[in-house]
C-alpha cells in the first residue's frame, strides 16, 4: 500500500515514540546487569552469558551460526563477552538518549538477530520475543525515534548546517 | 537550527533522569527494578544530576561538561568495580549503562556551540 501523506507524527505520536525509544533503551540496559567480566558466566556450571552462548550449539536454531559459536566464540569467550557487554551497554545509553538512534536501532536488530539464532529454540522461550524484539528496533530505525523528544532531535538541523562529510555521517546515523 | 534553548532543556531533562533514577533504590521494585541504585550510587545521582539541572536551568554550559565528565568518570568507576568483585559503588553494570547515556548526552550539550535563537532565525 502506498502512503498518501508523508509521516508526520503528532505531538502525541512523537511522544509515544519517545516512550517506545526509552523503554527499549531500558529493556538493553536491564540485561547489561547479568553480562558480568571477567568471567561472562564461563566456568563449571556454565552460567549467565556463557551458558545462553552454549545454547546456540546445544539447541541449534541455524547450522553456520552453530559452527561459528562452537569455533569462533567459545575459544574466544572472554573477548566476545566484552564485545556483547559494550554493544549491549552502548545501545542501552544510546538509545536512551536518542542519540544516533537510527545506527543504534540497526545494530539492535543485528543483536536481536544474534541473541535469536542462539536462545529460539532453548526450552521455555517465546519465540514472538525475539521476532518483536527484531521488530521494534526496525520502527525506531524507520521512524528516526530519536528526533522526537531526544537528542537527534536537538542535534539534528545543526549537524545538516555543517559542512564536511562527519556532520552528514552523524545526521544518517540519526 | 538548533538553539541554545533546546540545549539546556535536554541537560535539564538528563539531570531530572539522574534524580529520577533514585526510584531504583526501592528493592520493592522487584524485576521492575532496572538498575541498583544504593549508597554511594545515590549520592551521585543526586549530586550529578542536580549539577545537571543547574546546568539547564543557568543555561551555564561548563556545568554540563562538568556533570558529563563526572558521569564517565564513575561509569568506568562502576565497571572496575563489577569486574574486580566490588560493590563499593552501590551500583550495576545497568546503572554504569545509564550513567554512560547520560555522561554522552551532556558532554554533547557541554561542547556544543552557542546558538541563539535570533542566530537560528538568521540562517
Amino acid at each position: 500500500m502506498k502512503a498518501t501523506t508523508p509521516f508526520a507524527p503528532s505531538r502525541l505520536s512523537g511522544w509515544l515514540i519517545a516512550a517506545a525509544r526509552i523503554g527499549v533503551a531500558l529493556m538493553w540496559i536491564d540485561n547489561v546487569s547479568w553480562k558480568t567480566p571477567p568471567g561472562f558466566g564461563e566456568g563449571d556450571p556454565p552460567s549467565t552469558l556463557y551458558r545462553w552462548t552454549l545454547n546456540g550449539v546445544e539447541y541449534e536454531v541455524l547450522a553456520p551460526w552453530a559452527w561459528f559459536i562452537d569455533t569462533v566464540v567459545v575459544p574466544n569467550f572472554t573477548v566476545f563477552g566484552w564485545l556483547v557487554l559494550a554493544l549491549e551497554a552502548s545501545l542501552g545509553a544510546f538509545l536512551l538518549i536518542g542519540l544516533f538512534t537510527r545506527l543504534f536501532a540497526l545494530l539492535g536488530v543485528v543483536q536481536s538477530l544474534a541473541i535469536t539464532f542462539s536462545a529460539l529454540n532453548a526450552p521455555h522461550e517465546w519465540y514472538w520475543a525475539y521476532l518483536l524484539m527484531i521488530l521494534i528496533h526496525l520502527l525506531l530505525f524507520a521512524t528516526a525515534a530519536g528526533r522526537y523528544g531526544g537528542m537527534d532531535g536537538v542535534m539534528h538541523s545543526h549537524w545538516g548546517h555543517r559542512g564536511g562529510r562527519l556532520h552528514r555521517l552523524m545526521k544518517a546515523a540519526s | 537550527m538548533t538553539t541554545t534553548h533546546d540545549l539546556d532543556r535536554a541537560a535539564l531533562t538528563f539531570g531530572l533522569a539522574s534524580l529520577a533514577s533514585l526510584v531504583f533504590v526501592f528493592e520493592g521494585l522487584d524485576e521492575f527494578r532496572f538498575m541498583t541504585v544504593g549508597g554511594p550510587a545515590a549520592a551521585i545521582a543526586v549530586v550529578l544530576g542536580g549539577l545537571a539541572v543547574a546546568a539547564g536551568l543557568t543555561g551555564i554550559r561548563v556545568l554540563a561538561l562538568l556533570a558529563g565528565l563526572g558521569f564517565g568518570t564513575v561509569a568506568v568507576l562502576q565497571l572496575v568495580a563489577t569486574a574486580t568483585g566490588g560493590d563499593w559503588l552501590g551500583g550495576n553494570l545497568s546503572t554504569m549503562a545509564f550513567w554512560l547515556g547520560l555522561a554522552v548526552g551532556l558532554l554533547v550539550i557541554g561542547t556544543a556551540p552557542n546558538v541563539t535563537a535570533a542566530a537560528a532565525e538568521g540562517n
